[in-house]
C-alpha cells in the first residue's frame, strides 16, 4: 500500500466521519451543559446522591456509545432524559434497590431537601411554613409510583410540556395526563390535609 | 339558566393541572369560569403552584449544593479528543502502525549472527561466574545426607549406618 493510497484512505474515512457527526461528539459541551439537569432529575428521583451520581454518569456514557441511534426527532435534553428514565426504572426494579427501600425511607430526608429554600424576602413564620409545605410535597412524591414521580418531576422541576415528557417516557400523551393528575391528585389531598390540620 | 351556577363541584385534579399549564386547551372555559366566582379553588390554585414553584426551587439549590460536593463525574468519561477519532481511522491508524512495526522488524531479522557476536566480554564473565555458583550448589545437595524427615526413603540398606553419620539439613 503506497503512501499515496494511505492518505486516500483515511480521507475517506474522514469524511465519512465529518457525514455522521452529532451533538454527542463533543462530549464534554454536551456535559457541561446538561449534567446538572440530569443530576438534578435523578437526585430528585431517586433521593440517593451516590446513585444519582452514578446513573448521571452512566447516562452520559450511553449517549456517547449511542449517539450515532440519536435522529434529532427530540432535544437532546429530551433525549439524555429518556436514556436517564431507563437507567431509573432498571435501577429501581433491583432487588438490592427494593431492600435498602425497606431499610430506609429515603437515602435523603425530605425536610433536608425543604431545608434549603432561601425565601429571604419572608418571615421567619412563612418560611418555616413554606419549608414544611414542600417537605410534605416531598413526603408524598417519594411515595409515588416510580411512573407517577417521574411524569411529576419532569413535569413540574424540569418544565417539560406534556408532549415533551411523552417523547421522554415513551408513553401516548392521555397516559402521561393520566399519571401526572394523580400524582397531583395525591399533593392536593395532601395539601388539603394539612390546611385542615392548621384551621 | 347561569351556567356558572349548573357546576356544583369544585375543580379537579385534572382541571387543577390544566390550569397549571400555561397551555391551556380551549375547552377549559367553564373552569375558568368556575375559577373566577370559587375562592376556594383560586385559593387552592394559587397554593398550589406558589407550593409547586418553591418545590422547583428546593430541588434545584438541593442538586447544586450536592453537585458542588461531589466527585468529578466528567472526569471518568471519554475526552473530546478521543471521541474526535471514529472507529475506522482508528483502524486505519492501527493498520499504519502496523507496517510501521513490520518493516524494521524484518529488517531485524537479518542480523541476529551480529547481535550475538557483539556481546560484551564483561556480562560473559558475569554470566560464567554464576554458572559455576549453581554448579557448586547443586553439588553440595548432591553430597547432603538424607534428611531426618526423609529417612524412612532412605535406602534400606543404608539405613543401618545412617544412624551413626551426621545428617545435614539444608535451610532455606
Amino acid at each position: 500500500m503506497t503512501p499515496e493510497h494511505i492518505q486516500t484512505f483515511s480521507t475517506a474515512l474522514t469524511m465519512q466521519h465529518e457525514r455522521a457527526a452529532t451533538p454527542f461528539d463533543d462530549l464534554d459541551s454536551v456535559v457541561a451543559l446538561y449534567q446538572p439537569r440530569i443530576f438534578r432529575f435523578l437526585l430528585a428521583n431517586l433521593r440517593d446522591r451516590d446513585a444519582a451520581e452514578t446513573l448521571t454518569q452512566e447516562t452520559f456514557l450511553r449517549a456517547w456509545t449511542s449517539r450515532t441511534s440519536f435522529r434529532a426527532d427530540c432535544s437532546v435534553s429530551t433525549w439524555l432524559l429518556r436514556i436517564a428514565l431507563n437507567l431509573v426504572r432498571d435501577h429501581t426494579r433491583t432487588n438490592r434497590f427494593r431492600f435498602w427501600k425497606k431499610a430506609a425511607a429515603a437515602a435523603v430526608d425530605a425536610d433536608e431537601i425543604a431545608s434549603t429554600l432561601s425565601s429571604q424576602d419572608a418571615g421567619p413564620e412563612t418560611r418555616m411554613l413554606a419549608r414544611e409545605q414542600v417537605a410534605r410535597v416531598w413526603q408524598v412524591v417519594g411515595r409515588l409510583s416510580e411512573r407517577q414521580r417521574s411524569v411529576f418531576l419532569l413535569r413540574f422541576v424540569e418544565e417539560l410540556e406534556i408532549p415533551e415528557i411523552a417523547q421522554a417516557t415513551g408513553m401516548p400523551v392521555g397516559t402521561v395526563k393520566s399519571h401526572l393528575y394523580r400524582a397531583l391528585a395525591a399533593v392536593r389531598t395532601q395539601s388539603a390535609g394539612a390546611a385542615k390540620e392548621a384551621r | 339558566m347561569n351556567r356558572i351556577a349548573e357546576r356544583c363541584t369544585h375543580l379537579s385534579a385534572e382541571e387543577m393541572g390544566e390550569l397549571l399549564d400555561q397551555n391551556q386547551p380551549a375547552d377549559m372555559t367553564s373552569a375558568r369560569l368556575h375559577l373566577a366566582t370559587c375562592t376556594e379553588c383560586a385559593a387552592e390554585l394559587d397554593g398550589l403552584r406558589d407550593t409547586l414553584a418553591l418545590f422547583r426551587e428546593s430541588a434545584s439549590t438541593f442538586a447544586s449544593q450536592q453537585l458542588a460536593g461531589s466527585r468529578t463525574i466528567r472526569g471518568e468519561l471519554p475526552t473530546s479528543r478521543r471521541i474526535a477519532v471514529s472507529p475506522q481511522l482508528i483502524w486505519a491508524a492501527a493498520a499504519l502502525v502496523a507496517v510501521g512495526v513490520a518493516l524494521p522488524l524484518r529488517h531485524h531479522e537479518q542480523r541476529p549472527a551480529v547481535t550475538a557476536r557483539t556481546t560484551t566480554a564483561g556480562s560473559a564473565a558475569k554470566t560464567g561466574e554464576s554458572d559455576q555458583a549453581l554448579m557448586e550448589d547443586i553439588d553440595r545437595d548432591l553430597s547432603a545426607g538424607v534428611p531426618e524427615s526423609l529417612q524412612p526413603l532412605a535406602s534400606p540398606a543404608a539405613s543401618s549406618n545412617a544412624e551413626n553419620q551426621p545428617t545435614t539439613i539444608r535451610k532455606n
